[in-house]
């Protein structure tokens, strides 16, 4: 196979509980069928279904699926009954690498034990997709499979970037360095905005800030490469995120430690899934909606708290900003992605507010009429653009799974 | 001959001991100076004679922490002791050292005014964007879960000097760095702090000596769960083997680190200098820009030479100005000269 052949490549993307899929002929990038698969497990209130789209056509299917192979076998179903074709070869999001895997791999019986080893470094997140890549070679032994890792694009962090202050030895037993997440979006967003600006990756610098609805981070990209995110050992350092805390004082966690008896698994919980904007409001994980129900006015502590919310959402967004500015000193442009970086106006304008120390200047009108994607947002004397670019991760993944076979494939 | 009462009585509350400073009437210089175990405090009394409750018109206790409570030093009353006692379980292993200084006064100075300076005051007013961490608010108000700053009095008077010296600009912005046993930086706008890198302890932040710094709350739980120690051994850990010493290996301070030729290209020296210029590009980003950066600590002399220098640099081509443009001002008395300066005007 050459970079050049057809590969029909379909992505998988596993949450706890979901499995997004994208089937995209390479290297045209074109999509062909969609979906996701939501409410996999156990039974809950809502029937479990699948959103699927294909052929412009979109559709609801409820089916029972008590694990992330059921919901394969219903989606590759689905597939071939709407006339869709057949994947040559499957491509899995994991969220990390485990310091192992630097680049997408092909799967094997190598990588697939080195993939059960690290199984522990993402446990919200890894064993999903891991079991379902292990149940697919088990029944489908002749469909290709590749793995591309969230952690894979910062895996050249330098060292004092990626280094905890900690006594080595306990650094090296236990793999206490910065890991990094959202790289694959970081990479595509970085590779997008590149060519958006006509200019080449290898000489790309720039600040990406990846606002999802969930999960946040920003990449400090120096020629195309990470040099720093914000995420850390664990996606849990770092901005403010939905439900998670983003930076704390270790003090704090020891204080919470001692509180719960030692019952680590309570403060994991309530560092990951209580706290941020949800903790904060007390009402919504959501930024937008604290966003949007400010701007309807209203008085009250519910605002108040939502006030609060917002200004420590943003404060540490601006923060990290101009900590990566620094470091990078004159990057070429800010980019704004995901959910809430594309969507919100307001978030970008509000973010890029003071910032004209550092020649960064927002042209509001612009910014608020954004919504034709990819759009630069920033003033023309603007000493580095503003730019708005939209993530497609799945798209990313089947782009780094097409060069991992196309590349394999050549040297055969 | 009888003696005059003047002289200024300095008095360090840390964890286990008291360093003790005596000053001389309205000046900066140090007379005499001694440690004290906590436990053998009464061996103040034995100190020279010029220790006695004749000669001295004044003592300072200067402590790490005040809590919300106190926001400016503060003559002690018996309102204001109950107040600095009640704070005892949020800083169990300072307080103490510092009522035990209090209660030893009263009983032996106690016709002696008696003036509390916490480091925490300087960050009582931070803004409270900056001062939150993003948990439920339920959990930080029970819990009294807030940022502070550690270095509280180096910063102030650091940063009132060099604004003296941008004598141009109103509203002034330095970013003040302090380097001692623990590095921080906090950036201040006319005056007052807008953004500090410690947090509700020393811990967060900067590493120090032998301190962490910023830490993935994670690692936290992965010790915890991989190691099996609980809460007081890591928090030993991560503050007296970390830090500097946790990454070269060695007990090493800030002046060697950034002095001597042989950290030059260690991961120490690179890490340090990479976590400086992170904090300085977040304190210009909080403060809209920069006009002066200050230094203070025992080490400011060497963090002057060689991160100020870097930072000045970067940070007067990254915001279009020349080096000249941003001066730097470096305060090199001690913490305890500071306190006594304060003094005179009691």
């Amino acid at each position: 196979m050459s970079m050049n052949d057809n590969m029909n490549i379909l992505v998988f993307n596993c949450g706890s509980s979901s499995l997004k899929y994208r089937l995209i002929s390479m290297p045209g990038e074109c999509e062909l069928a969609g979906g996701e698969a939501q409410r996999i497990g156990p039974p809950t209130l809502v029937c479990p279904s699948i959103r699927h789209r294909c052929n412009g056509v979109e559709s609801v299917v409820r089916t029972p699926m008590e694990n992330h192979t059921a919901a394969f076998d219903k989606i590759m179903d689905l597939l071939s009954r709407h006339g869709a074709p057949a994947p040559d070869i499957l491509g899995h999001r994991l969220v990390h690498g485990g310091g192992v895997f630097s680049e997408a791999v092909r799967i094997d019986a190598q990588s697939l034990k080195t993939l059960s080893k690290i199984q522990n470094m993402a446990p919200l997140h890894n064993p999903p997709a891991t079991e379902l890549i292990k149940s697919v070679t088990r029944r489908h032994p002749g469909l290709p499979q590749a793995a591309v890792f969230d952690t894979g694009f910062h895996s050249n962090i330098p060292d004092y970037a990626s280094a905890y202050a900690l006594p080595g030895a306990l650094s090296d037993e236990l793999g206490l360095r910065k890991f990094g997440f959202h790289g694959t979006s970081h990479r595509y967003v970085a590779e997008e905005t590149a060519r958006f600006m006509g200019t080449s990756l290898e000489k790309f610098t720039a600040v990406i800030c990846h606002l999802g609805s969930g999960g946040a981070s920003m990449c400090a990209v120096e020629n195309g490469r990470s040099v720093d995110n914000t995420m850390g050992y664990s996606p849990l350092q770092g901005l403010v995120m939905s439900t998670r805390c983003g930076d704390l004082d270790p003090a704090i966690v020891l204080r919470f430690i001692h509180a719960a008896d030692g019952a680590a698994a309570d403060v994991e919980k309530l560092l990951n899934k209580e706290s941020g904007v949800l903790g904060m409001s007390g009402v919504s994980g959501d930024i937008r909606d604290i966003f949007n129900s400010l701007q309807k006015g209203g008085k009250g502590k519910e605002n108040e708290a939502f006030w609060h919310a917002l200004q420590v959402y943003l404060w540490r967004i601006k923060k990290y900003l101009g900590a990566y500015l620094f470091i990078l000193n004159s990057p070429q442009a800010v980019v704004f992605t995901d959910t809430i970086g594309e969507t919100m106006p307001g978030v970008r304008e509000a973010i890029c507010e003071g910032m004209e120390c550092f020649g960064l200047k927002i042209d509001r009108r612009k910014n608020t009429a954004a919504t034709d994607l990819p759009a630069d947002v920033a003033q023309q004397n603007s000493v580095a653009r503003i730019v708005v670019m939209p993530t497609n991760e799945e798209l990313a993944i089947a782009r780094r799974t097409y060069e991992v076979f196309a590349e394999t494939d050549c040297c055969n | 001959m009888k003696c005059k009462r003047d002289k200024i009585l300095v008095l360090d509350a840390m964890p286990g001991r008291i360093k003790w400073t005596l000053f001389g009437a309205n000046s900066t210089d140090a007379e005499r100076e001694g440690k004290v175990e906590i436990n053998r405090i009464e061996k103040l009394r034995d100190c020279p004679e010029s220790l006695s409750a004749e000669s001295i018109r004044i003592i300072a206790i200067h402590t790490p922490f005040g809590g919300q409570s106190f926001n400016r030093p503060v003559v002690l009353s018996a309102g204001y002791e109950r107040e600095f006692r009640a704070l005892t379980d949020q800083a169990p292993l300072h307080v103490p050292s510092a009522l035990a200084a209090i209660d030893f006064c009263r009983r032996f100075f106690p016709r002696i005014q008696r003036v509390l300076f916490c480091e925490t005051a300087f960050y009582v007013n931070l803004p409270e964007r900056e001062n939150s961490y993003a948990l439920s608010k339920a959990a930080q108000e029970r819990q009294k879960l807030r940022r502070y700053g550690y270095y509280g009095l180096y910063h102030a008077a650091a940063a009132r000097k060099a604004a003296e010296s941008v004598s141009s600009i109103r509203r002034k912005r330095v970013l003040s760095f302090c380097l001692d046993f623990r590095a921080e930086l906090t950036a201040v706008v006319a005056g007052r702090p807008v953004m500090v890198t410690g947090g509700l302890s020393p811990l967060e932040g900067l590493p120090g000596m032998t301190m962490c710094g910023d830490l993935d709350p994670s690692i936290v739980l992965a010790i915890h769960k991989k190691k099996h120690w609980g809460p007081e051994k890591i928090n030993r850990v991560l503050t007296e083997s970390s830090g500097l010493f946790g990454l070269a290996g060695e007990k090493i301070s800030f002046a060697e680190l950034l002095l001597d030729e042989r950290w030059k290209d260690s991961l120490a020296r690179r890490l340090i200098e990479y976590r400086f210029k992170l904090a300085a590009g977040a304190g210009i980003a909080a403060m809209g820009g920069v006009d002066c950066l200050a230094f203070s600590g025992r080490f400011a002399t060497a963090a002057e030479k060689t991160l100020g220098n870097v930072i000045r640099q970067t940070a007067a081509c990254l915001l279009r100005k020349q080096a000249g443009e941003i001066p730097v001002y470096s305060l090199t008395t001690s913490i305890q000269q500071i306190v006594a300066e304060q003094m005179f005007d009691f």
